[in-house]
């Protein structure tokens, strides 16, 4: 068989069983019986099958996913966000769109102590929205930044996205993690100014109000409980790991122990807490392992059909640039984003991409950083991403789907501008990298 | 059969519960093992090798579970959009291919781990663990994971059949 007729048989495959509503993990595992049985042999080849679920989960560089679900589970269940969010909102002064910045700043915050865009959107809208609509602000600058924001969880590290990524592309885990920090800030600088820019162009947007003065050491007493604590968290996590002290699996743990230690601070021993967070935990890993399980064999299977090395040789031979290609690949990514959730995305494309991304010399850490802003898109491309329905549960009443789409849109547009600077100044990703 | 369901309720709280300690006992080690290397320089070389094995512990002990409380991610663009009577019967073809799925890992996997019982066959590591061991967690959960599609199937085939009954009398 041509190989592009093997890749489009397991691909048409593959989406069917999608739109039928299998279970993801479920897919890629019966694809994988099915073609293992075909291309390996029969039986031999089931008994491989079984011995590359366990090399798929049972690997070092997965170690950090549970840890930094954690972390975050514990931080969004701790009731510490609301108070970080209320001490940014006694620095923030009188500025065009405070409560939307206080948005952006807070998500960004929540950031480096979360892995999941879904937990800091939800954070961000339960706090955020009724505090919103008492101040009069319109649906956009309610509904946008949050959307926006809340994303950022899996561009600034702890991110759990970012350790399935790099696993599954085998790149260094602690590489990943750091290069994506400077592409992760850029995109809140861009949040940021976009939303001083619109609510100064159209002030009705959000009706400005005047706040109550702060005694200063109120401000620093708040900082000090509130602000400061995280910031050993993040140390624990992003400072270890660069200095060379930790591991990334180290510095997830201790930083989940810090997390605890926390929470123990703020709340006392709080078993309803803690049980909570371990067994949301356990959802959210046990999801993504599941689909790991498949990982290995579905790569290998792409191998096996020459799918991956008759597309790596449709890209080198073709008679374009470079850059074109990687637009064109993420262009795909961003189309398989409106419809799909962000693992499954990269279980099914990274395989036929690492080797497309080695054989044109792209730096694999710098391609890496661009596909996780694009899958950071895709929990928020409509019509279907799992950070949008997170808004609906905690936006107004009376908002609709179409609300959310319209809002989010011009968060999509930043992301996709810091997609382009990425690509432009590569050293955006690489500087952090090469200085560990 | 309703005994049956309460009892594989039953295992499966048991199996997330193990998982849960689990996870808690791999934050506390690497941690630890973190602090014996920087303080009292001694590693502990266990650690990442017995913690590897427990990803693959967690990831099938708590599948059956998951399935429970589907929580395992589907693509619902086509699913919630159908009628009530077409989504039972996707439910239906999802969960024969789950079952499938299940059988093939609980029946080879117990095959593989016979075979490197048998072998006496280790990780090729310091801590030589028995590969057997480690593997043996894939057919246990498969197997508690092809009950819990079993039952979500029969649920599946009664939800078609009271919803293929409300259309008739409709009609008539």
């Amino acid at each position: 068989m041509e190989w592009w007729v093997t890749l489009l048989v397991i691909f048409t495959g593959l989406m069917l069983l999608f739109l039928m509503g299998v279970p993801v993990a479920f897919c890629f595992l019966f694809i994988n019986i099915l073609g293992v049985y075909f291309f390996w042999g029969g039986e031999a080849g089931l008994s491989q099958l079984i011995r590359s679920v366990y090399r798929s989960v049972a690997t070092f560089a997965l170690l950090p996913v549970p840890l930094f679900v954690m972390m975050g589970e514990i931080m969004f269940r701790s009731g510490i966000a609301p108070k970080m969010m209320d001490t940014i909102d006694k620095w923030l002064g009188r500025i065009p769109g405070r409560l939307s910045l206080l948005a952006v700043a807070g998500g960004t915050l929540f950031a480096t102590l979360s892995g999941s865009a879904m937990a800091g959107c939800a954070m961000l809208g339960s706090v955020l929205v009724p505090e919103m609509r008492k101040r009069g602000y319109s649906k956009s600058m309610t509904l946008g930044p949050i959307l926006g924001s809340g994303g950022l969880a899996i561009m600034i590290p702890p991110s759990a996205l970012g350790v399935l990524l790099a696993s599954l592309s085998q790149i260094s885990v602690g590489g990943m993690l750091v290069a994506i920090i400077f592409p992760g800030m850029v995109m809140a600088v861009l949040y940021g100014a976009y939303v001083i820019l619109r609510c100064w162009l159209q002030p009705h947007l959000a009706p400005s109000y005047d706040i109550a003065p702060v005694p200063f050491t109120e401000k620093i007493i708040m900082t000090c409980k509130y602000v400061l604590p995280l910031g050993s968290i993040i140390f624990l996590v992003v400072g270890l790991m660069f200095l060379g002290i930790a591991t990334p699996t180290e510095s997830a743990a201790l930083g989940a122990l810090g997390c605890f230690v926390l929470l123990f601070i703020y709340k006392g021993w709080d078993w309803p807490v803690m049980v909570q967070s371990v067994s949301s935990s356990l959802r959210i890993t046990v999801m993504m392992f599941m689909i790991m399980t498949g990982a290995m064999t579905f790569s290998q299977i792409l191998a096996f059909s020459g799918a991956s090395a008759g597309l790596v040789q449709l890209a080198v031979g073709a008679d374009l640039p470079t850059m074109i290609i990687l637009i064109f690949m993420q262009v795909i990514l961003i189309l398989m984003g409106t419809f799909m959730e962000p693992l499954t995305i990269m279980m099914v494309t990274l395989p036929i991409y690492m080797p497309v991304v080695q054989s044109l010399g792209f730096d694999p850490i710098w391609f890496g950083t661009i596909m996780l802003i694009n899958m950071e898109m895709a929990t928020t491309t409509p019509p279907f991403g799992l950070v949008l329905f997170v808004m609906k549960g905690v936006a107004p009443p009376d908002t609709t789907m179409s609300d959310i789409y319209k809002a989010g849109l011009p968060f999509l547009l930043c992301d996709a501008v810091a997609m382009g600077l990425v690509m432009a100044f590569p050293w955006l990703a690489l500087y952090l990298p090469s200085q560990m | 059969m309703r005994k049956l369901f309460a009892i594989l309720d039953r295992v499966m709280n048991a199996m997330i519960f193990l998982a849960g300690l689990i996870l808690v006992f791999i934050m506390l080690s690497v941690c630890m093992d973190v602090i014996m290397r920087y303080f009292i320089n001694r590693p502990q070389i266990w650690v990442t090798e017995v913690i590897e094995c427990l990803l693959l512990y967690i990831t099938f002990l708590g599948s059956a579970w998951l399935l429970r409380e589907e929580g395992h991610i589907s693509v619902d663009v086509l699913v919630n959009r159908v009628g009530p009577k077409t989504g039972a019967l996707l439910g239906i073809i999802s969960s024969v291919i789950g079952l499938f799925v299940s059988f093939i890992l609980a029946w080879y996997g117990f095959r593989l781990t016979w075979d490197f019982f048998q072998r006496n066959i280790y990780t090729p590591t310091a801590m030589e663990i028995p590969v057997s061991a480690i593997i043996v967690i894939i057919p246990v959960g498969s197997l508690v994971l092809f009950l819990q599609f079993a039952r979500r199937t029969i649920t599946f085939v009664a939800g078609f059949f009271i919803e293929a009954g409300k259309s008739d009398r409709g009609k008539v």
